[in-house]
């Protein structure tokens, strides 16, 4: 595809926009608490908005216009059970305590509530998985880079990489929020200009809706709750697996996501940032699943049927994108840098504050200064960014990138999620259990995934293997002594305590 | 099994509704001390833009098909 001069400018004055703005705002980094939580100045709205965009990017566009031609509004629950509920339940519930206990990272929460093994295990299975995330964000850059520019698979990764790594290596966190209110804004016009294009090629809404209800396989397109019977989708499946457990699971316990409401100035700043994020998430499933609709209406007999066996993702979007007229199309492909830079930004500040925090100077250094946290930081962003790149060779056998990303979070996240609410809501809850649910729960999910069991009931009975290993084993080991449980358990007030080692 | 197919999609958005009701009424009761906005009028508090979210997101599912 051949780009007009408009959008080559276009393009170029948005990758300098944010790379300028990350390296401005970043120039005060000094230390690891600056790069890690943005020496905790960050403004709620600035950081609500960067939790919209460390969710939504890259994947999202590619992966849901992709999903959405295959089964329609159904995936709209992603967005709505799947956030917008955890996301409220996180702002009022769950990051009070996290905030009190004054952490850096989930893992150094779970450490304080259980003992160092489990914050090691979680810091490990965390850190890989952000890793894994990067290599789907990669695929998805490549396949817009690829079908429109025409660049090749490593030329298209290894642009992205240097552009991101620039300003997340000079300015961490603060970079990061800042660059991401930007994205934001550029991300919402650049899908809101697809769906009303696409809907005005199509000939509107009703037109839509006849068009699609007129080819076969598509009855339940414009649900957004399935039968039960539905093999993919059935509402159980979303109720339990994405509402219950994913979706809590990612917005209480991802790093990623989590990380952001550290960096802003009072627990009352985090919860708006949550709810602003969740505001803004509501209208997100109109802007990136009925794309998928519009393409179905209008290239169905090019992309062909979405339930073939043979079906390879990536195709959809490319499509409605080639529909933009010159200047429109530089600002939707600048929406489409805007989501992946955001995400790829996000997952590899995370990754790095994961490593050093748990890991480095839990483990390796435990006299780390700030200084020498800040260098191990910057290095390991490197390292993280170029892992990623290896594992996107792997991401690249999945249907859809937006199945490899909630593929690879079902294996973890319900594990997760037990430890959390066990640790959270409980006092009964040993470390000993600590260490049985994450090992029985990550295992049961590897399990169910080698057996080729859908995400969504990996996640469910993952969680639900945790939860019951985490209680059986606390029925015959010792809890800690209520004293070093306060502010970390609900029902229990007061200031966390400090806790070196603390091995059961 | 038309009418099982037609109800099971009614039992699913009751299900999915009643998770936002229940949140809903959570927030609702909460007490204001813990949240630390006593002081705040009614459309300054984050928790009554969570409530409308929450509101909205129950009557989406509800209604729509």
């Amino acid at each position: 595809m051949q780009l007009q001069p408009l959008d080559i400018a276009l393009i170029l004055l948005y990758l300098a926009a944010i790379a300028g703005v990350g390296i401005w705002v970043g120039r005060g980094v000094r230390s690891g608490r600056d790069l890690f939580l943005g020496g905790r100045s960050l403004p709620w709205w600035a950081v609500g908005t960067s939790l919209v965009v460390s969710d939504i990017g890259a994947k999202d566009m590619v992966g849901l216009a992709d999903d959405g031609y295959r089964y329609g509004l159904v995936m709209a629950n992603f967005d709505l059970i799947g956030c917008v509920f955890p996301v409220l339940v996180a702002a009022f519930l769950f990051m009070p305590y996290l905030w009190l206990a004054g952490v850096y990272t989930i893992p150094e929460y779970l450490g304080r509530r259980y003992n160092e093994t489990v914050r090691t295990l979680v810091g490990v299975c965390l850190a890989l998985s952000m890793v894994a995330m990067l290599g789907v964000i990669y695929v998805s850059a490549a396949s817009m880079f690829g079908t429109l520019l025409g660049w090749s698979f490593e030329m298209s990764i290894l642009i992205t990489a240097l552009v991101v790594g620039l300003y997340t290596v000079i300015g961490g966190l603060k970079a990061v929020v800042y660059t991401d209110f930007v994205s934001c804004i550029v991300l919402i016009v650049g899908a809101a200009l697809i769906c009303l294009i696409g809907l005005g090629e199509v000939g509107g809404w009703e037109a839509l809706r006849a068009k699609v209800s007129a080819l076969p396989d598509t009855e339940h397109h414009f649900n957004v709750i399935r039968p039960a019977s539905d093999p993919d989708y059935g509402w159980p499946a979303v109720l339990l697996g994405l509402g219950f457990v994913l979706g809590p699971a990612y917005w209480i316990g991802n790093q990623a996501i989590v990380q952001r409401t550290f960096g802003t100035t009072s627990q009352s700043a985090a919860r708006a940032s949550y709810v602003l994020c969740a505001a803004i998430k509501t209208i997100f499933p109109l802007l990136l699943v009925v794309p998928g609709l519009i393409a179905l209406a209008l290239f169905h007999e090019k992309i062909g049927p979405g339930g073939a066996e043979d079906w390879t993702g990536g195709r959809v979007l490319p499509e409605l994108v080639k529909l933009l007229p010159s200047g429109v199309l530089g600002i939707v492909l600048g929406a489409f840098l805007a989501g992946i830079m955001s995400n790829l930004d996000s997952y590899v500040n995370s990754a790095s504050t994961l490593v050093v925090t748990d890991l480095y100077k839990a483990r390796l250094r435990k006299g780390a200064g700030e200084r020498e946290c800040l260098v191990a930081g910057r290095v390991l962003i490197v390292v993280f960014l170029l892992g990623g790149i290896l594992l996107a060779y792997q991401v690249r056998k999945f249907s859809s990138v937006f199945e490899a990303f909630q593929t690879y979070l079902s294996l973890i996240q319900g594990a997760l999620l037990a430890l959390l609410l066990l640790g959270m809501l409980t006092r009964r809850t040993t470390p000993a259990a600590g260490v049985a649910a994450l090992l029985g729960g990550v295992g049961a999910a590897l399990w169910m995934n080698w057996s080729g069991v859908h995400f969504l009931w990996i996640a469910w009975w993952s969680f639900v293997t945790a939860l019951g290993a985490g209680i059986l084993v606390s029925l015959f080991t010792r809890p800690h002594p209520e004293e070093r449980l306060r502010g970390l358990v609900w029902f229990l007030p007061g200031a966390p305590a400090e806790t070196e080692g603390g091995e059961a | 099994m038309i009418i099982l197919a037609e109800i099971a999609p009614l039992a699913g958005r009751l299900a999915f509704a009643a998770v936002f009701f229940t949140l809903v009424l959570w927030l609702t009761l909460m007490p204001r001390e813990l949240l630390g906005e006593s002081d705040k009028p009614l459309h300054h508090q984050v928790r009554t833009w969570a409530v409308v979210i929450a509101l909205i997101q129950m009557l989406v599912y509800l209604f729509w098909r």
